[in-house]
């Protein structure tokens, strides 16, 4: 994949070797805070189902901004490892009698175990080639899940209602599970992408033979990366299932892949904001639009286009550029870097 | 032996289709680096039209597929100067501009939708009559007419790549867009003129393939994904080859769901799919991949 | 990083996770309050109208089945409206979910938190239904599944169960009935062809299940994706396979695209299939080569209820919206159905409904041969009593009834 078309600047208009100011711990520890109370507060079920909705696809998004974003693997199978999460729990509930929270982490492990049987041969190639193996590899679980039927009940899928499961009293307070999910999420990929490991991902992404040549052990780190996106993918299936009580086939096919990778770039590719700002507009603006009927699709995916057009960065590059526009407006003029 | 040859003749017409779909792919990729994702609703709008101007509103076949390439036309024209062209001149990154071509298609799936309408519809074959019977191997005149069709197209612009002064202009701006428009070619016209070539192509594949399977908003999506293979296993380089691996991706295809199991011909199509791009020497692939 | 930063730091992140854990023990989550207890019941003496939902696939690959449904819900509103049976008026409210689980629960949530409805009639696809019913059923709302036909949605080992009607008659009474035209024609090889949708998967699995009941045995199966391109490799199967007859469990237009390859290769074989042939897409792209299929069908022609229901329909649709109207004659027959229960109930949802429904019964339903019903009295909530399926085909490229004085058993 060609490195010059990556356009490095326009997407991260801050980086930390230039030491402007950004928002920081405090901002997101608060942004934390509020959303793990959420629940608390938020008195209309169906906005605190769309918020849940938005959570999970968040934590799915930000494992293929993990991947995409920030080491230039483009996969479009994250829904093969949503689907491994999701119905691993549920059967091992359901078939095995296994105690919730103990499914939940075998079936996330089970997540990051696949990425990592998957990445050995994938990562061999790169670019389109990557993209059409997660394509393949995305196809060939979204058959399985159908073709599998005695174990994965087909399209009649499982049901795993919440109080039979996971008790009235955890059902109940499953929401404050899902937000505080997220947050933990958000942070882990904060961690993993701010410190020195960061920097040695946004190498990987840009110039691999160039990071191989600082000694960064390039190949390690990509499985890493992978192998993390896929437990974050599971863990999102592992909600999911909880979420909808049921699971089926449809949940995990070729359009969850497409919107997967719709979020990430609406929201902006090398930012974990963008993840969740992506699934915000994803899950939100068709329910505002609902008063179009039938009409929806076609003014989401013109929506849509207009923030591509219009926002190179996503929604999150679009905000970065406007701030920082402003901030320059302030400093000398800078003259403009034309790619 | 009539099982296999039958079997062969399909997947010969069948993967001529993903080899005009990766013709497509491959011409657009070359002139710009994009992978244009789109490529499948491009079928369904000619399906669409196909029905359109030849079953609801009756004309002829030569009256339909004059049609046909006008909104071929206009749609390349839209696609360049509504999409492409805006978002180059604002600097997207590649990625962006592949995501804006999945949005594109859903928005050409939405509208086909809203204004024709949510179902199949049947489309008549352009030779009505009994398929052609040779031997113990039947064909319907429609996939004859789709695979003459495929490599003749694969043919003129093989040709108009090689041996004509735009085709080998518009090769150069695909190697380097920035040496090519230093020797004084115009570069965004020979984009232009790949966009009509590629979304022409697809077009006149989805009006060949309608009346086989007919036309509805949703039929673009299995067969892109198998073109879009084709032209990455076909090493995104020469239309043969892509055209080439169509072929062999169709006729895969129909063996492995008759010899091994159809419900899983699927799996085991994309298996082995995945196992040849992972085992395919790295060499081709770099030959392949935009530097 | 200095120490002092360190240590504020981490405190914060200990006291945010403090808060959460409080939060999580404590509170229940403030929206918890608002569902099971008060169900919305859609204007129980306070408002005039009264408040339906539909959640269906409107736009999309289902929607040649979605759209249908909710025309004819729409008619039969029109109708009882202008009827005057019912003290008060029926408001419809539809909604899109494009056969997405998520968007369909998420639709069902709103449904019930901002449109107030009395009851929520389901769609053509069971994914959804099964995402959407834990969230109508867990709210007290009642549930009526028209068209989809998985036998697992009516299940008296889910927690929604009470609330949960089908009306619809469901794959293995189809199948049921089917099979008695394999059993009289005695044939040598019995072959099945399904698509791997959830109609045809469920259809594979109802009929292996009601052909070993009766001591038939299915010798060949082939599958195939919906929206297929080339079904020649599933043909040829089943012809070398020696089948002389084929039960064709697929969507209309891959149906169409089998019937064509059959003719292609001119093989003459005789061919039973699922109730998916009554769509328009099947007649469209098939043309002749549909001709002399049979498929089950709940519309009967002799009926005048029928007869009226499809100049009707016509009248405001057109003929090719659902040419063989069985789609929307469910739906028209749904709303019948409720609102007799309504009527009963005294405009009560909720559990009132569900026992209203229980003890309802329509004779003079659309669907259905002469002198079935729909009636969820049995005990078991689904509708279609015995001798409920009628058979049509395709003579010269149009649909027509076939026989309506086969007998069908409920399952």
């Amino acid at each position: 994949m060609s490195t010059t078309t990556l356009r490095t600047q326009r997407e991260l208009p801050r980086t930390r070797l230039h030491g402007r100011r950004r928002p920081g711990f405090w901002v997101e520890i608060a942004a934390s805070a509020l959303v793990i109370l959420l629940p608390s507060f938020v008195a209309s079920p169906y906005l605190m189902r769309l918020f849940q909705d938005v959570a999970i696809w968040s934590i799915l998004a930000l494992s293929l901004t993990l991947v995409l974003g920030f080491t230039g693997q483009i996969s479009l199978g994250q829904a093969a490892f949503y689907a491994v999460g999701a119905y691993t729990s549920v059967i091992l509930q359901t078939a095995l009698g296994v105690p919730a929270l103990l499914a939940w982490v075998v079936a996330i492990v089970l997540g990051m175990a696949l990425a990592y049987l998957i990445s050995v041969p994938l990562l061999r190639i790169h670019g389109h080639f990557l993209a059409l193996g997660t394509l393949a590899l995305g196809l060939i679980v979204e058959t399985l899940l159908v073709q599998l039927a005695p174990i994965t009940g087909g399209h009649d899928g499982i049901r795993i209602p919440g109080v039979e499961y996971l008790g009235e009293w955890m059902q109940l307070r499953f929401p404050y599970i899902v937000l505080g999910t997220l947050v933990a999420a958000y942070w882990l990929v904060r961690n993993l992408t701010q410190h020195s490991m960061g920097r040695a991902f946004f190498a990987l992404r840009d110039d691999p033979a160039g990071a191989a040549a600082l000694g960064i052990p390039v190949a390690r780190y990509k499985t890493l990366v992978f192998m993390i996106g896929g437990g974050l993918a599971a863990t999102a299936g592992v909600l999911y299932a909880h979420h909808t009580q049921v699971v089926t086939p449809d949940s995990f096919g070729f359009d969850t892949s497409i919107e997967v990778l719709l979020i990430v770039i609406i929201g902006g590719m090398s930012s974990r904001l963008g993840a969740v700002v992506g699934a915000v507009v994803i899950v939100f603006f068709p329910e505002w639009l609902v008063f179009l009927e039938k009409a929806e699709n076609l003014v989401f995916g013109l929506v849509v286009l207009a923030i591509l057009l219009f926002l190179p960065g996503g929604v999150v590059g679009g905000v970065r550029t406007f701030f920082s526009g402003l901030a320059r407006r302030r400093e000398t003029h800078h003259p403009e870097v034309a790619s | 032996m009539s099982t296999f040859l039958q079997l062969a003749v399909s997947g010969v017409a069948l993967g001529s289709i993903y080899g005009l779909i990766a013709l497509g792919f491959l011409v657009i990729y070359h002139a710009t680096g994009l992978v244009n994702f789109a490529q499948g609703q491009l079928l369904m709008v000619g399906a669409m039209a196909t029905y359109l101007l030849l079953m609801q509103v009756g004309l002829g076949y030569p009256l339909t597929i004059a049609g046909v390439i006008v909104v071929a036309l206009l749609l390349a024209l839209l696609f360049r100067y509504g999409l492409h062209r805006p978002m180059v001149s604002r600097g997207a990154p590649t990625t962006n501009m592949v995501v804006a071509t999945i949005a594109f298609g859903l928005v050409l799936t939405a509208a086909a939708e809203l204004f024709i309408g949510n179902t199949k519809y049947g489309v008549d074959p352009v030779f009505p009559g009994a398929p052609l019977v040779v031997g113990s191997v039947s064909i319907q005149t429609q996939s004859l007419l789709i695979v003459v069709v495929a490599w003749a197209l694969v043919g003129a612009i093989w040709f108009f790549f090689t041996k004509t002064l735009t085709g080998v202009s518009l090769r150069a701006v695909g190697l380097n867009r920035t040496a090519a428009a230093v020797s004084g070619v115009r570069v965004s016209r020979l984009i232009t003129i790949a966009f009509v070539i590629s979304v022409t192509v697809t077009v006149i594949g989805g009006m060949l393939v309608a009346p086989l399977i007919g036309a509805g908003p949703e039929m673009g999506l299995a067969i892109a994904v198998k073109g879009f293979a084709a032209a990455v296993i076909g090493g995104m380089s020469s239309v043969y080859r892509g055209m080439v691996a169509g072929v062999a991706i169709g006729l895969i295809e129909m063996l492995s769901s008759y010899y091994i199991s159809s419900a899983y011909a699927p799996v085991i199509a994309y298996a082995i799919l995945f196992l040849a791009l992972v085992l395919m020497p790295a060499r081709v692939r770099q030959s392949g991949a935009h530097a | 990083m200095n120490n002092t930063r360190m240590l504020r730091r981490t405190m914060a992140v200990g006291a945010v996770a403090l808060m959460a854990g409080a939060a999580f023990a404590g509170c229940a989550p403030a929206s918890s309050n608002t569902s099971p207890g008060a169900p919305a019941d859609g204007g129980e003496g306070s408002s005039e109208t009264i408040r339906i939902g539909y959640i269906g696939p409107l736009t999309g690959g289902s929607a040649s089945l979605g759209v249908p449904a909710q025309h004819g819900f729409e008619l039969a509103v029109e109708h009882i409206n202008a009827s005057g049976a019912l003290d008060r008026e029926i408001e419809l409210i539809s909604v899109d979910d494009e056969a997405d689980p998520t968007k369909s629960a998420a639709a069902a949530q709103r449904m019930i938190d901002e449109e107030n409805v009395i009851a929520v009639l389901g769609g053509p696809n069971s994914g959804p239904v099964l995402a959407n019913n834990p969230v109508i059923t867990g709210a007290g709302i009642v549930q009526l599944i028209t068209i989809a036909q998985a036998d697992g949605l009516i299940d008296p080992a889910s927690p929604g169960y009470d609330l949960t009607f089908q009306v619809t008659e469901n794959n293995t009474y189809n199948v049921g009935a089917t099979i008695q035209f394999f059993l009289e024609a005695d044939y040598s090889t019995i072959c099945a062809v399904a698509d791997t949708t959830e109609y045809g998967q469920s259809g594979l699995t109802a009929i292996q299940t009601v052909f070993a009941e009766n001591g038939l045995e299915v010798s060949a199966t082939a599958s195939h994706e919906v929206n297929a391109t080339d079904l020649t490799p599933q043909v040829l199967t089943l012809r070398d396979a020696g089948c002389d007859s084929i039960y064709l469990y697929s969507y209309g237009q891959d149906a169409a695209v089998f019937m064509k390859t059959v003719n292609q290769i001119g093989w003459d074989v005789d061919v039973i299939g699922g109730r998916a042939l009554n769509q328009a897409a099947f007649l469209s792209i098939a043309g002749e080569a549909g001709d002399g299929l049979i498929f089950p069908s709940v519309i009967d022609l002799d009926k005048p209820e029928a007869q009226e229901f499809i100049e009707a329909y016509n009248a405001e649709y057109g003929e090719d919206d659902d040419p063989a109207h069985t789609f929307s004659a469910l739906a028209y027959d749904s709303i019948f159905l409720l609102a007799a229960a309504l009527d009963a109930s005294g405009y009560e949802g909720g559990q009132a409904l569900a026992d209203a429904l229980s003890e309802t019964t329509l004779d003079n339903a659309v669907a259905g041969r002469s002198g079935s019903s729909l009636s969820f009295t049995e005990g078991d909530h689904r509708a279609p009593s015995d001798n409920f399926q009628t058979f049509w085909t395709i003579e010269n490229g149009q649909f027509a009834m076939y026989r309506n004085d086969l007998p069908s058993k409920r399952p």
